[in-house]
């Protein structure tokens, strides 16, 4: 049997004329015309949908019920260009630290890897060689929570004592003093993105103690103590779109307008304890302005060789950026106000990256100030770039987060629109082009939200039997993974919040989830001390990873694909390679 | 009118003596010297049942006094938390029983080779032969005695039938069979009731061990999967050994404690 189809693409653009196609041609014959269609060079991934069905296996399987009468539309997204190999082995076991490894992170350029631990202390490892670089002593108790600042250079990390401590990973040393003011211990953290303020000097901290407060590690100085929260805030985000989202306890995400730390909504829904929060942007508010391969996008048009999709489209948005830095100095103002705005609070939302920008401009007076005020606090070592390299950051990173803010949530709603049943975006008001957050909690649901435009949630996820303990975004945002204390890990397509798959395999509870960087894998730890990688393509397991003694905390994946590092309850820090 | 109620009666008619109160707290107040009298004079059976009641009214008592202290004492307990290090998505989570990963299964399958372990009991006392089997006579005049009776509590699988009477040579009574033990974790410091799997050695002798009889020292498997242990390969751990603390004939039930 053959069907009449026709290819459209992610924005809703017919390609190609309408197809005579047998019904069990596969998704790779699928590409291969598709390819030969667009005239490209070499035969480039796509994965289609038909009806908001992916194309599995063959077109015939996908097909549903849909009409073979018709024209049948078959929407095509293009997938990473570059492949993550899958991890196998264990290639080290790192000890060191004298009590269980809580927090693992790897720098956005994948060069760098902090662990925070229970024995008080931070730990950098040398990537290369795979061994211990640095050992930062400087908290009292427990570190929980580590981030690395968008540019790679700098650490924070927070501990159970409530205070704050920013390192420079460079030379492995405290950029300062420890920031306290929070009574009780650290929760989360957050940078400034980068393409909002390419100095990397702000960031959030959240705690137990009801506050989330916002700091200049280079003045030291608190600059917004957001409170609103009646309950324990367990997590943080600092969205691309100047806003915060925290997530309580108290059963509530709140949304807070980062330029004025004032909150714009609060989000209700949730029945119990919010647990983890995640944007659709995450990965390019966290990679900043490094490609898949650990390299600076800002470093101009050499660097942009085989790059993924997202980052192709973004390095050819980044070089037309940088051309308007150097035509005006508002930049970062002129290609925010080519986002399509909608709807007006989310005008007074977006209205906050240049209002960020302006601050950058009085910065540095206030930052002499700050400097003579803490009497030479912050190392002559860590002076900013100068301000060229600083703009053409910015403009890389928001090219980047524009590139991936508008390919995957409108290519999703595309397909998503496809269905009968089309997602009800449009219909409650929020803006398509806003980023959408994700929330988990215990009451064994998560909610898609779009915070920018609505307090309204886009969906809510149910099908998990036991609390939500983590949830993240696949790197280009089609995807949305959630890990289970019942021991499973699911699957949402991210526009409309759809279950996708549910993943089986652990025997305790799932803690932590992490993809890799072309969105194809994704890796689990669980309290049963193994790791698992699964395949999305499959929604099969792919590779056990057994060999942690005890509990696995902290799972993380490098955003360059090489490595997967976890550390858990046996204090042995291990890495992961293909 | 019931018999007895005349009392009650007058009482609501008229009142209690005038010195009734008075005459009660003196005879309260005589009862110690009364009681140590009669504990001093009582003998044979009077007196265990007498030495019986009192210890446990002072053990009572005891109790009453130390949850009284308790509630006195001014100290506020410590933050509480966890002790090991957890991260911040467990810290506010209740205490889950966080049983460990076990030793790794190669050592514990080269310990089992040897049939040796690293036992909370490693001396037993020895149990003679005419200690667990009780000669049973038969034949018409009683004259034949090849059958044997256990005495001590064994272990029996679900799957056993019985052999005829004429060929059954030891005979496990139903009284003295068991088929759950409580085993206590010894990291943990909590005890479960689990089903016993299999005899795997009791140290007195290897015909004890075929016919599952469960002594003091015995190594026993359990069933420990709704303890959630797991694997270093993240298999759920079903069966563990774990070696009897108790004399089970005695006490009518299994203690054990696990072996990590």
């Amino acid at each position: 049997m053959s069907i009449i189809c026709r290819f459209r693409s992610a924005e809703g653009e017919g390609t190609g004329p309408q197809l005579d196609v047998p019904v069990e041609t596969t998704a790779k014959e699928l590409a291969l015309i598709l390819n030969k269609l667009l005239a490209s060079d070499e035969v480039l991934p796509y994965s289609f949908y038909v009806g908001g069905e992916e194309v599995a296996t063959t077109l015939g399987a996908a097909l549903g019920d849909a009409s073979v009468e018709q024209v049948l539309e078959v929407t095509y997204v293009p997938q990473a260009v570059f492949r993550v190999k899958s991890v196998t082995r264990c290639t080290s076991t790192l000890a060191g630290h004298a009590d269980a490894i809580l927090h693992v992170t790897f720098s956005p350029d994948g060069r760098h890897l902090a662990t925070g631990s229970g024995d008080a202390t931070v730990r950098l490892w040398d990537l290369t060689t795979e061994t211990p670089r640095f050992t930062l002593r400087g908290h009292g108790d427990w570190v929980l929570c580590t981030a690395w600042s968008p540019d790679g250079r700098m650490l924070a990390t927070g501990g159970k004592d409530g205070t704050l401590f920013v390192w420079d990973a460079v030379r492995g040393r405290a950029a300062g003093p420890g920031l306290s003011g929070h009574r009780k211990f650290l929760t989360a953290l957050s940078w400034e993105p980068m393409h909002s303020n390419a100095r990397c000097e702000l960031l959030a901290s959240a705690s137990k103690d009801l506050l989330i407060k916002l700091w200049n590690w280079r003045t030291g100085r608190c600059l917004h103590q957001l409170s609103g929260h009646t309950a324990s805030v367990t997590c943080l985000r600092w969205g691309g779109q100047g806003l915060i989202y925290s997530g309580s306890q108290d059963r509530t995400v709140k949304v807070w307008v980062a330029a004025h730390g004032t909150l714009a909504r609060s989000l209700e829904g949730h029945g119990h304890w919010v647990n983890c929060l995640a944007v659709s942007t995450d990965h390019a508010l966290r990679c900043g302005t490094f490609d898949h391969r650990g390299r600076d996008l800002s470093r101009g048009r050499g660097a942009v060789g085989a790059v993924g999709m997202a980052d192709a489209a973004a390095a050819d948005a980044a070089e037309e950026a940088t051309a308007r830095v150097a035509a005006s100095r508002a930049a970062v103002g002129a290609a925010d106000a080519s986002c399509e705005l909608q709807d007006a609070a989310a005008v007074v939302a977006q209205s906050a990256p240049p209002g960020v920008v302006a601050k950058r401009k009085r910065a540095p007076a206030g930052e002499e100030e700050g400097g003579r005020g803490a009497s030479g606090m912050v190392d002559a070592s860590l002076a900013l770039p100068d301000e060229a390299a600083l703009a053409a950051r910015a403009a890389a990173s928001l090219a980047r987060y524009d590139a991936l803010r508008g390919s995957s949530l409108r290519g999703d709603d595309a397909i998503a629109d496809a269905d009968a049943d089309a997602a009800p975006q449009s219909a409650d008001g929020a803006s398509v082009g806003d980023e959408m957050l994700a929330s988990c909690s215990d009451d064994f649901t998560a909610f898609l939200w779009r915070p920018a435009s609505s307090k309204k949630p886009v969906a809510r996820l149910q099908g998990h039997q036991r609390p939500i303990n983590a949830l993240a975004f696949a790197p280009d945002g089609r995807l949305l993974a959630t890990a289970s204390f019942d021991g499973s890990v699911r699957l949402w397509r991210s526009a409309d919040g759809k279950f996708v798959a549910a993943l089986r395999g652990h025997v305790g509870p799932v803690y932590q989830v992490g993809w890799s960087g072309d969105s194809r894998l994704v890796v689990s730890g669980s309290r049963d001390s193994t790791m698992k990688v699964w395949d999305v393509a499959s929604r099969k397991l792919k590779v056990d990873l057994p060999g942690h003694a005890d509990e696995v905390f902290a799972v993380d994946w490098s955003p360059d694909g090489q490595r997967v590092a976890s550390g858990g309850k046996d204090k042995m820090l291990k890495f992961w390679r293909a | 009118m019931a018999q007895g109620d005349h009392i009650d009666l007058h009482r609501r008619r008229h009142g209690r003596r005038l010195d009734h109160d008075e005459k009660a707290r003196k005879k309260e107040a005589r009862g110690a010297h009364t009681r140590a009298k009669y504990a001093q004079k009582v003998k044979g059976l009077r007196a265990k049942l007498l030495n019986k009641k009192r210890y446990s009214e002072k053990a009572t008592m005891q109790k009453t006094i130390k949850e009284h202290q308790e509630r006195d004492t001014k100290h506020r307990d410590k933050e509480g938390g966890p002790k090991d290090a957890v991260p911040g998505y467990l810290m506010d989570r209740e205490n889950m029983s966080h049983a460990k990963v076990l030793s790794n299964t190669i050592k514990q399958k080269r310990k089992e080779k040897a049939g040796r372990w690293n036992v909370p009991i490693p001396k037993v006392r020895p149990v003679g032969e005419d200690e667990v089997f009780k000669v049973m006579r038969s034949g018409n005049r009683r004259k034949k005695a090849w059958k044997r009776m256990i005495t001590k509590v064994t272990y029996v699988g679900d799957t056993f039938t019985r052999k005829p009477p004429k060929y059954e040579r030891f005979i496990r009574p139903s009284g003295l069979r068991m088929k759950k033990a409580h085993v206590t974790h010894p990291e943990l410091q909590t005890t479960f009731s689990l089903d016993i799997i299999g005899v795997k050695k009791n140290p007195q002798s290897s015909l004890y061990t075929s016919l599952g009889v469960i002594t003091k020292g015995t190594i026993i498997e359990v069933n420990v999967s709704e303890l959630g242990l797991v694997t270093p390969a993240g298999k759920v751990v079903w069966g563990k050994f774990a070696q009897v603390t108790n004399n089970p004939e005695n006490d009518g039930c299994i203690n054990a404690v696990l072996l990590v």
